[in-house]
């Protein structure tokens, strides 16, 4: 995949997505696994992993996946054609949606496109689990019910839960492992 | 505020904070209740402006704030100080991270899980907004609510059999936006 192709799909996935990194990761996975075979799914469920876990915004993941494209300057060059699209986007129509912003049908339409971000938020985790499944589906099953447990109960606030869930598969690992 | 201020303040929460959910309210703390050089009814409004539009909701926040208060040069500027930390953070991370260890792997399939938990939760969270109107505390007729969630199971399933993310999002808002006004 050549800059250009990078800097050309990270731009037009920035500037389609509804719903975050999330949102987007289907459409990631389209491109850079399945039509340019760059990355593995596994691959790209890290970076979308190490994007929650930096501060910022989570398209950082986008940056990520450049540099397993083009090194450094495959990072640059995402990390440009990511950001670029809402600069562009809301340098070009800001002025017109200040005129506009306070009527109802801005808030409607607010509203109204809310289940695409569910469909493609939803599409995200159905990939997530099919991957996770593929690998180790008993131990997924079982770490799974337990952070949900102690997500649901507000035992442990997102990082931590990560740390918990990442140390216990770590723990599971070298006791079967050996290490 | 001035623009420098506006600067490091952007620096700040992109090195120090972590989702949208945690960032919004800061950038209304700070902009309606510190300075007041919004008022929370026009915060509301950009805010809601900017989930309409497609695109990273968090950056085109930080644009369209950044703009409208010191111009497009501060804007633009806003936005790298946001995202810049963040993108050296995950470069740092990847590089001297042993990604592929078997150990770090066991870790990192930890990690994934929790994710998608979390993942899954938002998108429970968000599946009442689904039932709502655009008047606070107002429920959606049940045939306007059962074309919601058959779009977005339909978007769901397009995506899932590889559909490009522009025709889905664009057959996709097309629906939603005919469901919302012209049914």
């Amino acid at each position: 995949m050549t800059l250009v192709g990078l800097v050309s799909s990270c731009f037009w996935i920035s500037l389609l997505s509804f719903g975050g990194i999330y949102g987007a990761f289907p459409e990631l996975q389209r491109v850079f696994v399945t039509q340019h075979g760059v990355l593995t799914t596994e691959q790209l469920i890290d970076a979308v992993v190490v994007a929650q876990m930096v501060p910022g915004p989570g398209m950082v993941a986008c940056t990520l996946i450049g540099q397993r494209v083009g090194g450094f300057a495959g990072a640059l060059t995402a990390f440009v054609g990511t950001y670029a699209a809402p600069v562009l986007f809301i340098s070009g129509i800001a002025g017109l949606f200040d005129r506009y912003r306070s009527l109802v049908w801005v808030r409607r339409a607010e509203v109204a496109l809310r289940p695409l971000v569910v469909g493609f938020m939803g599409a995200a985790a159905v990939t997530i689990l099919r991957q996770q499944m593929s690998g180790h589906p008993w131990a997924t099953v079982a770490v799974a019910a337990g952070a949900s447990w102690l997500h649901a109960r507000r035992v442990l606030s997102p990082l931590p839960l990560m740390a918990a869930a990442g140390a216990t598969c770590w723990i599971v690992f070298a006791t079967f492992s050996g290490h | 505020m001035t623009p420098r201020a506006w600067l490091l303040f952007n620096a700040k929460i992109g090195s120090l904070t972590f989702g949208m959910g945690a960032i919004t309210p800061m950038y209304e703390h700070v902009l309606v209740r510190e300075r007041k050089a919004l008022t929370a009814r026009e915060f509301q409004e950009i805010l809601t402006v900017c989930q309409v539009l497609p695109g990273p909701t968090l950056v085109s926040l930080a644009m369209y704030l950044g703009k409208r208060l010191f111009g497009p040069t501060t804007g633009v500027l806003g936005v790298l100080c946001l995202c810049c930390p963040g993108a050296v953070w995950a470069l740092l991370f990847v590089r001297f991270v042993p990604l592929e260890r078997p150990d770090v792997r066991a870790v990192f399939w930890g990690f994934a899980v929790a994710s998608l938990i979390l993942l899954v939760d938002m998108v429970v969270r968000l599946l009442p907004a689904l039932g709502a109107t655009h008047v606070v505390g107002e429920i959606a007729a049940p045939g306007r609510h059962a074309r919601r969630v058959a779009i977005a199971i339909g978007v769901g399933i397009a995506v899932l059999l590889h559909a490009s993310m522009m025709s889905v999002a664009l057959a996709g808002a097309t629906a939603c936006l005919v469901a919302e006004f012209a049914l």
